[in-house]
C-alpha cells in the first residue's frame, strides 16, 4: 500500500515536470484553474473461506534428524489450528507431547509415536480419536524444515513474553526478538529450563506459529507477490495434504483474521507415569476440545486458568 | 525494503519522467485502430519463477517468460477493455469476461476501482496512457510447471474531461491469475487507483 502512495506521489511529480516540460516548450501562458478532486480509492478480493462451517489443520513437528524421514520421528510438536471464516477467530491448541492416549494403530502409549507407528494419517487419526475433530489438513515438518523456513522468511520476529536460557545456551531475553532459523527452533525445543516444562514449550511453539501468521499477513498485505514466497518455502520444507488452491484460499483467508483474534493455549493434564515413564493424562472429555471443536475458536476469556502454563 | 521499494518506485518514476519529456509528453502504448486505440500494451519488466519445488528458480526462467507472455495478453487486454477503449467505456463485460469464478462478480461491484468507471462516457471525452509496466513472478507447482502468477501493474493514462479539465489516473496493483481451459484468467486482485486533477491550459492567446 505504502508503495502505491509512493508511486502515485511520484506519478504526479512526473506529470508536473512533463507538464511545466511542454508548457516551457511551448511558451504558452497558463491560467491554473483547480478542478475537482476525483480521489483515490482501494478495491481487493481474494478467494477466502466463507461461512460458518470452521475449519481444522493438524499441525505437527517431528523430531527426525537429519537424514531420516519425517514420519520415523517422534512428533514432539503437536497443535490443533482452528480456523471460523465466520467470526474471524482462529485457535491454535498445544497437545502435550506425552499425552498418554489410545494410538489409532494399536495400544495406548504416549501420543508423540502415533507418528512413527502409523505415519501421518495415523497421527491424525490419534488426535481425532482424541480430541473428536475431523481434520482437514495436516501439515508437518522437521528440524531441518524449520530452520530453512525460518532462514529463507529472513528469520522470524517475535515477541518473547519472559526471558530464558535455550538448551544450547542461547539467550531468549524478554521483549521484541528478530530469530534465524536455528534460534527459532531452539526456542521450540527448549523444555528444561522452563517452569512447566513442556506445557511451556508447547505455548512457545504456539507463539511460534502466531508470529509467523502476523509476519506473513504484514508481508501480504504490504506486498500480495509475498503470499508466492511463502507457499514456496513452505511447500519445499513441509510435508502436507493441503492442495496448492487450499493455500491460495487460506492465505487470502488471512487477510481477514487479525493477529489480535488468534488465540494460542496448551491441553494441560496432570503428570502421572506408566511403564516408568512421565506422562500426561488428559482429563476425558477434554474442556479445551470440547470447545474448539464446536465452532473453531476458544474465546479469551473461555481459555481455561491452567491452559495457559506460563501466564 | 521500504526504502527499497521507495528508491525502486524513485527510479521508475524518474524513467516514467525522461519518456515523457524526451517523447515531448506521449508515450504510444496504442497502436492500430481508427482512433488509435486498438490496442494497448504493458512494458514487460522483471519475470520470475518462484518454484515450490527445489528446482533453482534460473533454471525455470524459460518457462516464466512463456507464461509471463501469456500473463501479459489478459493484463493487455484487461487495461484496454477497463480503461483504453472508448467503445467499452460504462460496460465492462467484456473486461470482467478476464476475470475468473467469484472474482468475476465481485470486479463488477469495484468497477469504479478497476476500470475507468461506469460514468466513464459522461466523464471523460479522451485517455491516452502514458505509462504502463509489468512485474510477474510465477508460482510452479510440484511438476515445475507454471499453475499461478501476480501480476504487479503499475499503469498511468493522461484523461481529458468532457469540461476541458486534464486528470492523471493512476492505477497501480497485484492481480493474481491462473490458467483456465488453457488461458491465464484474474482470481484475485488488490487495486489502488488514484485520479490526480491537473489543470484547465487556457486557450493560448486568450486574456486571463
Amino acid at each position: 500500500m505504502r508503495r502505491r502512495r509512493l508511486f502515485a506521489a511520484f506519478a504526479t511529480l512526473a506529470a508536473g515536470v512533463s507538464g511545466l516540460g511542454v508548457a516551457t516548450l511551448q511558451a504558452t501562458p497558463a491560467a491554473s484553474v483547480p478542478l475537482m478532486q476525483i480521489g483515490d480509492a482501494h478495491a481487493e478480493y481474494g478467494p477466502s473461506l466463507a461461512g460458518s462451517k470452521p475449519i481444522f489443520i493438524l499441525i505437527l513437528g517431528s523430531d527426525s534428524r537429519p537424514g531420516t524421514a519425517l514420519e520415523d520421528g517422534l512428533c514432539d510438536s503437536i497443535h490443533i489450528l482452528g480456523i471460523n471464516p465466520e467470526t474471524k477467530r482462529a485457535t491454535l491448541v498445544g497437545i502435550p507431547r506425552d499425552s498418554y492416549v489410545p494410538i489409532a494403530s494399536g495400544g495406548t502409549n504416549r501420543i508423540n509415536v502415533a507418528l512413527s507407528q502409523g505415519g501421518p494419517q495415523g497421527m491424525v487419526a490419534t488426535v481425532e480419536n482424541l480430541t473428536g475433530i475431523t481434520f482437514d489438513y495436516y501439515l508437518l515438518t522437521g528440524f531441518t524444515g524449520m530452520t530453512q523456513i525460518f532462514d529463507a522468511l529472513g528469520g522470524l520476529r517475535i515477541d518473547i513474553p519472559y526471558s530464558f536460557e535455550g538448551f544450547e545456551n542461547t539467550d531468549f531475553t524478554e521483549g521484541r526478538s528478530t530469530m534465524t532459523g536455528a534460534e527459532a527452533l531452539e526456542y521450540s525445543r527448549t523444555r528444561k529450563s522452563l517452569s512447566h516444562g513442556d506445557f511451556d514449550r508447547s505455548m512457545n511453539q504456539g507463539r511460534v506459529l502466531l508470529a509467523a501468521f502476523a509476519q506473513f499477513r504484514a508481508e501480504f498485505r504490504k506486498d500480495p507477490a509475498a503470499l508466492f514466497h511463502w507457499i514456496a518455502v513452505g511447500m519445499r520444507n513441509v510435508s502436507t495434504d493441503l492442495p496448492l488452491n487450499e493455500l491460495f484460499t487460506l492465505g487470502f483467508t488471512s487477510w481477514k483474521i487479525r493477529p489480535a483474534r488468534l488465540t494460542n493455549l496448551v491441553a494441560v493434564g496432570s503428570i502421572g507415569t506408566a511403564g516408568g515413564a512421565s506422562i500426561v493424562n488428559l482429563p476425558s472429555p477434554h474442556p479445551v476440545f470440547q470447545d474448539i471443536a464446536a465452532d473453531g475458536f476458544i474465546l479469551p476469556e473461555d481459555i481455561p486458568a491452567d491452559a495457559a502454563p506460563d501466564g | 525494503m521500504r526504502r527499497r521499494v521507495a528508491v525502486a518506485v524513485g527510479g521508475l518514476a524518474m524513467v516514467v519522467i525522461a519518456a515523457i519529456l524526451l517523447s515531448g509528453g506521449k508515450v504510444p502504448l496504442t497502436d492500430g485502430g481508427p482512433n488509435g486505440q486498438g490496442e494497448f500494451s504493458f512494458r514487460l519488466g522483471k519475470v520470475q519463477a518462484t518454484p515450490i519445488t527445489r528446482t533453482p528458480p534460473s533454471e525455470l526462467h524459460d518457462a516464466a517468460r512463456e507464461a509471463g507472455a501469456d500473463i501479459k495478453e489478459t493484463m493487455d487486454e484487461f487495461y484496454f477493455r477497463a480503461f483504453v477503449d472508448q467503445g467499452s467505456w460504462g460496460d465492462y463485460e467484456a473486461a470482467f469476461e478476464l476475470f475468473d469464478g467469484r472474482a468475476a462478480t465481485r470486479a463488477g461491484s469495484d468497477q469504479d476501482v478497476l476500470t475507468l468507471g461506469p460514468t466513464a462516457n459522461d466523464d471523460f471525452e479522451l485517455l491516452e496512457p502514458t505509462s504502463g509496466t509489468l512485474t510477474i513472478s510465477v508460482l510452479t507447482d510440484g511438476k515445475d510447471a507454471p499453475v499461478s502468477a501476480v501480476a504487479d501493474v503499475q499503469f498511468l493514462a493522461d484523461a481529458t474531461g468532457k469540461d476541458g479539465s486534464s486528470t492523471q489516473i493512476v492505477s497501480v496493483g497485484s492481480f493474481f491469475l491462473r490458467q483456465v481451459d488453457g488461458a491465464w484468467r484474474i482470481f484475485a486482485y488488490d487495486v489502488d487507483r488514484e485520479d490526480v486533477p491537473g489543470e484547465v491550459l487556457a486557450p493560448s492567446g486568450s486574456p486571463s
